[in-house]
């Protein structure tokens, strides 16, 4: 399926000034990218709940680096592994390897062993290696050779997909898509954000390496010097934890899920796993828009990204040329 | 000795020189035949016989070999054309064309199967006029009839499938954002609401004011942030989100201040706000 970056219709501001937390990774983040603050909040999103977050999007749209600035925001360790077809799952995991000076095996970390893993293209690698990162993801914990080993904690795979260029990539099925708490579509930038983005550009300068210089990319300008700490994280989390849910929100996360399960044009419906990915998400954007309880504002947003992913159209439906976010925004529209 | 010599000759001139075997009744039309043992002269089948004669014969076989003097067995095929029985032996000749006398009576029953009332002559035998006649008429009557009635068929399951129905009484217009939150309100006031009837009551009062900001066209989540900063409508929503879901605001009756503000969709008619719109 080929599909062009169309403008979310979910795009809700954040709050300025509400959340401390969300404030200094915002600031962080905007000195290199350029816009894209919904994005930014769903990663936050992400590691708030310890969901898994897939974003698609063209090339070129900072998706690398808005994970990797969040990361480095956060003093998160960070790997990058970028998917292809010949991908091995021990690539990914790690294996035992033997020593050759005291002729024992000794365990080789693969670069899951991190705290935020950005598993680049995720569909171009083989379904063994997408089954077994996902395996991890559910259960955070990988084994290699007779041992089982923890992930650190937290862990938070954020995986990309490129909706062009469908050719000699392995779709991931409903099944694992499910996996992923949020699935968000990049949107292009505006006029005035592109502009933006070829000033800070222009500004870049070359770096020295010896003798020799290279240009200055974006990645270059990620500020070293992090401004929190796991601990801050783990203490905005504990918050999150806290947010009050009411009755009334849950009534309307489930009457919504339960309308996915008897529409005309749907032929999968959510899981019970999009109810609590919508509640969770939810709490975690009430934290970060500084409330302590969630409110319908909450779950319109993010109806979108928890719901898009998990659902399956008819034949009929696709035929006559509906598509999942039309289907949506129709449901969205018969709440209110 | 040779008084027996002669008594066996005498005896040999007394037999028939010619004997025919047995058969039976042969059906009009239908060949039938005869095989015969004759001494003496070679037998040919009369020549020239009539195609309307009521039998022709020919001879089709002859056994063992043509020497005059032995015992010969002829194959006699003959088709009858009228039922009766005939004698053969007037329709073969010896091979000098002098009439075959002495022969053995050689009679050929040939009948009809057809009934009485066709007579015996094959010829003579034809259908009834009048009855190939009536029943090509019937034939073509009757597909003359189908032909005309296929049309009339359809033509009136046509008209029957589109004689207008009665319609059905016209639907009553559908409720709008006003009666449907009447008596949510009117409920909330008085006796309180259930958890779907809160979360009910909470969503249709967003979709009253997405629609007199005429929101409608933006996506849900859109509508529900502009109205939230929008200094009139938030007012309400946001004094509903406090009860709702705040923590430890589970009444089933709003307080007060959101009574007040409840009030004007209690009324019947068009919903009066206190707003620039007014």
């Amino acid at each position: 399926m080929t599909s062009h970056p169309t403008p979310s219709l979910s795009l809700v501001a954040p709050t300025v000034g509400a959340c401390p937390f969300a404030d200094i990774v915002r600031t962080h983040v905007a000195r290199t990218v350029v816009g894209q603050q919904v994005v930014v909040e769903r990663v936050m999103i992400a590691l708030l709940t310890g969901g898994h977050l897939l974003l698609e999007g063209v090339p070129g749209i900072a998706k690398t680096l808005i994970v990797q600035s969040v990361a480095k925001a956060i003093d998160l360790k960070f790997s990058r592994v970028q998917f292809t077809i010949d991908l091995l799952p021990s690539d990914i995991l790690g294996s035992e390897v033997l020593d050759q000076k005291t002729g024992e095996f000794r365990l080789h970390r693969g670069p899951i062993f991190t705290n935020l893993l950005l598993a680049d293209e995720i569909n171009r690698a083989s379904p063994k290696v997408q089954s077994a990162l996902l395996e991890a993801m559910q259960e955070r914990k990988v084994s290699i050779g007779d041992s089982s080993h923890e992930l650190p904690a937290p862990f938070l795979v954020i995986a990309t997909q490129n909706p062009i260029e469908q050719s000699g990539t392995f779709e991931l099925p409903e099944a694992q898509l499910d996996r992923f708490m949020l699935r968000h579509r990049f949107s292009y930038p505006t006029p005035e954000e592109e502009t933006e983005v070829v000033r800070r550009s222009l500004k870049l300068k070359l770096k020295r390496q010896g003798d020799g210089a290279v240009p200055m990319t974006a990645f270059d300008a990620i500020e070293e010097g992090a401004r929190l700490h796991l601990k801050d994280l783990s203490s905005a989390m504990e918050a999150v934890q806290s947010v009050h849910v009411s009755e009334v929100f849950l009534r309307d996360c489930v009457d919504f899920v339960q309308l996915t399960r008897h529409h005309k044009d749907i032929e999968l419906g959510c899981s019970p796993r999009a109810v609590l990915a919508l509640v969770h998400a939810s709490r975690a954007r009430a934290y970060l828009h500084g409330r302590d309880y969630t409110i319908p504002e909450d779950f319109f947003a993010l109806a979108e990204d928890v719901i898009l992913h998990r659902m399956r159209l008819t034949y009929e439906a696709l035929a006559v040329g509906r598509k999942p976010l039309d289907v949506v925004t129709e449901l969205l529209r018969s709440l209110t | 000795m040779i008084g027996s010599l002669l008594a066996i000759v005498c005896l040999m001139n007394l037999v028939p020189p010619t004997r025919a075997t047995d058969q039976s009744p042969t059906p009009r039309g239908i060949t039938g035949s005869v095989t015969i043992a004759h001494t003496g002269e070679l037998l040919r089948a009369k020549l020239d016989q009539e195609l309307s004669s009521p039998l022709i014969l020919r001879v089709t076989d002859l056994t063992p070999d043509l020497a005059p003097t032995a015992e010969h067995r002829y194959r006699i095929d003959f088709i009858g054309t009228v039922a009766g029985t005939f004698d053969l032996r007037p329709l073969i000749y010896h091979r000098d064309g002098t009439p075959a006398i002495g022969l053995a009576p050689m009679d050929a029953t040939i009948i009809s199967e057809l009934p009485k009332k066709f007579g015996t002559d094959l010829f003579t035998v034809s259908a009834q006029p009048a009855f190939a006649i009536s029943h090509y008429r019937t034939v073509i009557a009757a597909i003359a009839i189908i032909w005309i009635a296929i049309p009339i068929v359809v033509f009136v399951r046509r008209l029957i499938r589109n004689r207008p129905v009665a319609l059905p009484p016209p639907p009553a217009s559908a409720p709008t954002l006003a009666d449907q939150l009447r008596p949510l309100v009117e409920s909330a006031m008085t006796d309180g609401l259930s958890t779907r009837d809160q979360a009910r009551l909470e969503l249709l009062v967003m979709a009253f004011w997405s629609e007199r900001r005429d929101f409608t066209s933006l996506n849900p989540a859109q509508a529900i942030s502009k109205l939230r900063a929008d200094p009139e409508a938030s007012t309400l929503i946001l004094a509903i989100e406090s009860w709702l879901h705040q923590r430890g605001s589970v009444a089933p009756r709003p307080a007060h201040e959101l009574s007040t503000l409840l009030d004007p969709f209690r009324a019947h008619g068009p919903i009066y706000l206190d707003e620039g719109s007014r």
